[in-house]
């Protein structure tokens, strides 16, 4: 996985893009934990998901694209490429 | 494919931008806010009031230092939105070409609530003529101070026209740079960078405010 770490506009690196080793599929979605709000619209050209875990981050990226942004709360800002990294790899993890 | 106005700003309705328990809103790689346009209204204005009366310097320095807002709200929430991975889910398939990407972003600003803004003729790597039918700016001066004696008063505006210009010929937004101070610097303070002129403004009589970004 590549992992770009961005300045966000309010001057933090909370900002995490990685490249997946493969495209989003929707199942991938769904072993992101503590989601609470999840949101994907395939109405759009592209269908673009956002998947919100409150008190860590959220994760939004486009449905059979590899590339994810992550942006991480404040609160847990020293820990945002690991958050971004551990949802990365529950996210491709092979279905048992 | 040219890009459908309707389309995206009925596709940008339906983005979840709600705010998080930390009270942003993050969206476009971005924290977007709601905020009362009068509030920086009163502000600007204020500020602009104050340097009239200080004399012609003063209002050189106010007029350049609003626009300058303009620059770095355009650099940093154009230029975000146009990175990001809204941008290409919402409008990647009718981007074809630079010219494209201009309407793709005013196509953008329509949904923000910024006021109607049109497209009135871009010429490639030369010019963008711009006019808006209700700037919030405009609106706001006429509802709090009534016809504008100061001349234009659409700075954000003509901020925004000038770093559209800059983020896609001056600069290459379309390779997705990163937003780096050293760019912003590179686009708006170098040599050859566009400048925004708004011409005539509702605040100031005019049926629409209409903004003119060249080198």
């Amino acid at each position: 996985m590549e992992v770009l770490v961005q300045k966000d506009c309010l001057g933090g690196e909370r900002k995490i893009e990685v490249r997946l080793p493969r495209a989003v599929e929707l199942p991938d979605l769904d072993r992101v934990e503590g989601c609470e709000q999840r949101t994907v619209l395939h109405s759009l050209p592209r269908p673009f998901f956002r998947l919100d875990v409150p008190g860590s981050f959220s994760l939004s990226g486009i449905i059979g694209e590899p590339r994810v942004r992550f942006t991480v709360r404040l609160a847990v800002r020293e820990r945002a490429v690991e958050l971004a990294l551990a949802a990365c790899e529950r996210m491709m993890e092979p279905d048992p | 494919m040219a890009v459908d106005q309707e389309a995206v700003v009925s596709a940008l309705g339906t983005l979840p931008l709600t705010g998080n328990e930390e009270g942003l809103i993050p969206a476009f790689g971005l924290y977007l806010t709601r905020h009362y346009a009068a509030y920086y209204n009163d502000a600007s204005y204020a500020y602009l009031h104050a340097a009239h009366a200080q004399g012609d310097e003063a209002v050189k320095t106010a007029r350049s230092a609003l626009i300058e807002a303009g620059h770095i709200c355009a650099f940093n929430t154009f230029g975000g939105i146009m990175v990001s991975q809204e941008w290409e889910a919402v409008l990647g398939p009718m981007l074809d070409s630079r010219d494209d990407w201009v309407h793709g972003i005013v196509a953008v600003i329509n949904a923000l609530g910024w006021g109607k803004w049109r497209v009135d003729s871009l010429t490639a790597n030369e010019e963008l003529r711009v006019s808006i039918a209700n700037t919030y700016e405009s609106t706001g001066y006429l509802a709090s101070h009534g016809q504008s004696e100061v001349g234009c008063v659409c700075f954000l505006a003509a901020g925004g026209v000038a770093g559209i210009m800059n983020l896609l010929y001056h600069g290459d937004i379309m390779s997705k740079p990163a937003l780096s101070q050293a760019y912003y610097d590179e686009l708006f303070r170098g040599t050859g960078a566009f400048v925004g002129e708004e011409t005539a403004c509702r605040a100031a009589g005019a049926e629409r405010c209409e903004l003119i970004a060249r080198r």
